[in-house]
């Protein structure tokens, strides 16, 4: 159990691409907190510097208020779970939980007894003696899962665990790591690009973009109040009004926040009522399930819309409103 | 169709029945014959205390000469199987390499250098380590060392395909549970390479106990090995029957090894054993 500061964290693969830019971030006690960002934005970068699997250039990561930035990985007693689960191919899945016990050197009873217990935490007990490849891919990342936290860690890091499992097995496993993380009061850092999976389990979402933390909040004000454009996008929000526009037709903005930009989701925007605030005609139809998606092209550019109405077709010409509240305000992002 | 799937065959398996399997049988009856019993061959040969010592020595140098290619391989497989793709293609033909060249230039040029006038016994004379030449040449580590030589790029190459094949994040894994890299070794590299062990083992192993020019030009008359007895028996002696048991010999001693190298490996590495099972 650990509290986590990570200060002034850059790296750079080559001379000129530089893959984190001063990084700064706190990790409370026991918390779960998710770095949320598209591929190529450092996330995994920064989960391996923290590991230790890669040397740090430069900054520092503090650790239950000891520098770890040269300790080796083997001496850290970090927990971490893989994308590609990366079980121990030889050895039954008993042996592939007790693997980091055996290592600390403990008695045989003891690595016995605390491998069995966490088999049982983790409903594993019946595949005891199996190997991996007899597992699917749901058994084996909860294998994955029993091995990092059988060693008693004191930091959990998940590598995108759950991009390789079906719809289904994700939230299932996904509940699955919220249950225990709970449970045993981990520190844990949890790295994905799915926002939905870190917003269904995260205490705080770190989003980050181009080597840097675009947003550090709770899920909730992560969603309702996204800072950037980046985010915003990220989380959802599709369309994007200059603010002069919205100036132009007498709304009130308090100018709080530096930005020329709002924002509105898909859902906030209505289709031919009587108040119409945009004309456009409409380009594409889409049937998603729920709802259907127009996208309409207007003099702000194209507008997605989410909405039941289904009686509107391509090239239809098209009223859009919405109200000033469903307006987020947005800084600029650099 | 299937009755033309026979005929489109037919040439490939009676090539091998004619220069194959026929001339295998031949090699194999005259050795049960002509005797009081049918293994009179076999006792008359393992009598003579000569033979069992030559064949001690062409397991000796065998066994040492898969021990040495292997110990020299893996680090250096490893080390290949890890570089970018084009530095792995140049280091991959600059090691095969030494199979391009002749096996009697190969051999000449370890006389060279192992000879009582050679590069080695030349350059300790002039150091002044040591004050007579010493007898490399024609000795079993000659033969030992020409081997290694010649297997070694059969070994790197069967552990390179192994290696690359390894998913670094099981390292990583097993890195961050607390084990030191010599345990990553030993505990997760090796076990997943045991089939490129095993292949290349064998390869070796099966090369060096037949090989012929190595041991011929590097062992000279005093240390034979199987390979060169069965030429003395066969060309010198014109003693067929002898050179045929000495034949069969060999073929067994392979194929004895081939079974025990892939019990070993299966016992390491467990996955395939439950393959079986399944």
């Amino acid at each position: 159990m650990a509290q986590i500061k990570i200060n002034n964290l850059s790296h750079s693969y080559q001379k000129n691409k530089q893959i984190l830019k001063d990084l700064s971030l706190d990790i409370h006690d026991g918390e779960l907190l998710s770095i949320l960002g598209p591929s190529g934005c450092g996330k995994t970068t920064m989960l391996r510097l923290i590991s230790g699997l890669l040397p740090m250039q430069e900054g520092s990561i503090i650790v239950a208020g000891g520098d770890i930035s040269k300790v080796p990985v083997y001496k850290r007693n970090f927990g971490m779970v893989f994308q590609s689960y990366a079980l121990f191919p030889h050895m039954t899945i008993f042996q592939n939980v007790a693997f980091g016990l055996k290592r600390k050197k403990l008695s045989k009873s003891e690595i016995f007894e605390k491998t069995l217990s966490i088999l049982k935490t983790t409903g594993l007990l019946d595949l005891k003696d199996r190997m991996p490849n007899e597992l699917s891919g749901g058994q084996q990342q909860r294998v994955s899962l029993a091995r990092a936290l059988a060693i008693n860690p004191d930091v959990l890091l998940l590598d995108e665990p759950l991009s390789n499992l079906d719809a289904k097995l994700r939230i299932e496993m996904r509940e699955e790591i919220s249950r225990l993380q709970k449970k045993m009061k981990m520190t844990t850092i949890f790295v994905t690009h799915d926002q939905e999976e870190c917003f269904a389990i995260s205490d705080r979402v770190a989003v980050m973009n181009h080597g840097k933390i675009e947003q550090l909040d709770t899920p909730q004000n992560i969603f309702r109040h996204p800072k950037t454009k980046f985010v915003a996008a990220f989380v959802g929000y599709e369309n994007f009004v200059p603010k002069q526009w919205a100036k132009e037709h007498n709304w009130r903005y308090n100018d709080i926040i530096s930005g020329s930009q709002l924002t509105i989701r898909p859902e906030k925007i209505e289709l031919g009522s009587n108040e119409n605030i945009l004309n456009g005609k409409v380009l594409v139809k889409n049937f998603l399930g729920n709802n259907y998606q127009y996208i309409v092209e207007t003099e702000l550019g194209r507008m997605k819309v989410d909405t039941q109405q289904e009686n509107y077709e391509i090239n239809d010409d098209i009223g859009l409103s919405f109200s000033e509240k469903s307006l987020i305000e947005l800084e600029d992002g650099d | 169709m299937k009755k033309r799937a026979v005929l489109f065959l037919l040439p490939g398996l009676l090539l091998i029945f004619i220069l194959l399997i026929y001339p295998v049988i031949r090699m194999f009856i005259p050795t049960f014959t002509g005797g009081q019993t049918i293994f009179s061959n076999y006792q008359s040969f393992f009598s003579s205390e000569n033979n069992v010592q030559i064949i001690f020595r062409t397991l000796f140098i065998a066994v040492m000469t898969t021990l040495v290619t292997l110990g020299l391989g893996l680090p250096t497989a490893y080390w290949i199987s890890r570089l970018s793709g084009r530095w792995r293609k140049i280091i991959s033909i600059i090691v095969l390499f030494p199979i391009l060249t002749n096996a009697v230039v190969r051999n000449f040029a370890w006389i060279m250098i192992l000879g009582k006038n050679g590069v080695i016994n030349n350059f300790l004379m002039k150091m002044h380590i040591i004050s007579s030449p010493l007898t490399l040449l024609y000795t079993n580590l000659a033969i030992i060392i020409g081997a290694v030589y010649l297997f070694l790029p059969i070994m790197i190459t069967s552990l390179v395909s192994s290696y690359t094949q390894l998913n670094s994040e099981i390292e990583e894994a097993a890195e961050v549970l607390g084990s030191r890299p010599i345990v990553v070794f030993f505990k997760i590299i090796i076990p997943q390479i045991s089939v490129g062990i095993f292949t290349g083992s064998i390869l070796v192993f099966v090369g060096a106990l037949t090989a012929y020019t190595t041991p011929q030009l590097l062992g000279g008359n005093k240390n034979m090995v199987l390979a060169t007895l069965l030429q003395q028996q066969s060309i010198t002696l014109g003693d067929w029957t002898s050179a045929s048991v000495i034949a069969i010999v060999l073929t067994v001693i392979a194929f004895i090894t081939m079974i025990a190298l892939n019990w070993v490996s299966k016992v390491i590495d467990r996955r395939n054993s439950h393959e079986i099972k399944n």
